[in-house]
């Protein structure tokens, strides 16, 4: 999560050396203001893990229009009965979406809050518990 | 005394009239109908009451319960007991919506002074109403109108009137795309909301729908002004 004049640039790497393994990568980022957000996954499946799989997703949240978000896949397979899918997805708060949730009587903070929990819920359920409770009031103070 | 009140109201979006002199008075216990063409402003005027900003008031003034609700926000006026029923039905991706009617209640019944349910008060509140409409309880714990269909929107909808009961209750084309059956069962609850001194301002284009649920009043909308037909 970024805001103001933010430059944040993570990624990660997975490297597959045995046969059939499975990996999975969903990263979720915010940002606001001026700020930009990069992401960059480096997939390698090696010559001798033969069937393996791997999904990536990468969904962005982008709460001004000044702010970006990159993505940057580098995929290298070294045998063919592996399978590789990318995925990446910018999404913005809709207006009718905010109008809706304060025409039911919730306040715009705790309505913005709303839906950047339900953008992060995916991932944050498979964090442990303790976290989970924390991360939420994390995201809702850095508001 | 009427509950909502609308003097000579005139409506601008930017510099372009959609509708002019309109007045409305809405008692308790009373069931308006809006119809009028497709484009004749009838939605307009539903969010205009609602408090959308893209919509000016350039003259006139809406007053609900006695009160100029002007320089009120969007949720104050909704939790004073102003709900609308959108025609289109917003999806929000993640938001669960058990979790969604649980938090908006509390929220409503703190503003209104009441005491805050807990999880298992609200549990059972909730169980009542979903037999009243027959909500599937599997769509509970779902996102939010995420995948539901038309009819499933709309009992949703209901739903939240159910639990929320607001005052007034604005629907924009709640029976468009629904079953004999749902539709009947949706005349059944506006007729008991009824009873209990509910108002409502219903937008539609069914005659059958207006027949059946015997309105006090008819508007027509029609070239920017709006008529009592009955």
């Amino acid at each position: 999560m970024t805001k103001n004049k933010q430059q944040s640039d993570t990624g990660n790497k997975i490297i597959h050396i045995g046969k059939k393994t499975k990996s999975l990568i969903i990263s979720k980022n915010i940002s606001n203001n001026y700020s930009s957000n990069t992401n960059r996954n480096l997939i390698i499946i090696n010559k001798n893990s033969n069937k393996s799989k791997n999904f990536t997703k990468c969904d962005s949240l982008l709460l001004s229009n000044k702010c970006s978000a990159h993505t940057f896949p580098t995929i290298k397979i070294k045998n063919n009965s592996s399978i590789i899918e990318h995925e990446a997805s910018s999404n913005y708060i809709k207006e009718l979406q905010i109008f809706f949730l304060l025409q039911r009587g919730i306040n715009k903070n705790n309505a913005i809050s709303m839906i950047i929990n339900g953008f992060c819920e995916n991932i944050l359920k498979m964090l442990p518990s303790e976290f989970y409770i924390e991360s939420k009031e994390m995201l809702f103070i850095n508001l | 005394m009427n509950l909502l009140n609308i003097k000579n109201l005139k409506i601008k979006i930017k510099n372009k009239t959609i509708i002019k002199n309109i007045n409305l008075k809405i008692n308790k216990g009373e069931i308006h109908i809006l119809t009028g063409n497709n484009g004749s402003g009838k939605s307009t005027l539903a969010l205009t009451i609602a408090g959308n900003k893209k919509y000016n008031i350039s003259k006139g003034k809406i007053l609900f319960n006695n009160k100029n609700i002007k320089k009120l926000s969007i949720d104050e006026r909704a939790k004073k007991g102003l709900f609308i029923s959108f025609q289109e039905n917003i999806e929000i991706t993640g938001l669960n919506t058990q979790y969604f009617l649980y938090k908006t209640l509390n929220y409503i019944r703190e503003y209104k002074k009441k005491k805050i349910l807990n999880l298992i008060e609200f549990k059972k509140k909730l169980l009542k109403n979903i037999k009243i409409i027959n909500f599937p309880k599997n769509l509970l714990n779902r996102s939010l109108n995420k995948g539901f269909s038309g009819g499933e929107k709309k009992k949703n909808e209901i739903l939240q009137i159910l639990l929320f009961k607001p005052k007034l209750i604005i629907l924009d084309e709640i029976d468009s795309g629904l079953d004999n059956k749902t539709i009947k069962k949706i005349i059944s609850i506006i007729k008991y909301l009824k009873k209990k001194k509910k108002s409502f301002l219903i937008i539609t284009h069914n005659n059958n729908f207006i027949k059946y649920i015997k309105p006090n009043y008819i508007y027509l909308i029609n070239k920017k002004k709006i008529k009592k037909i009955i």
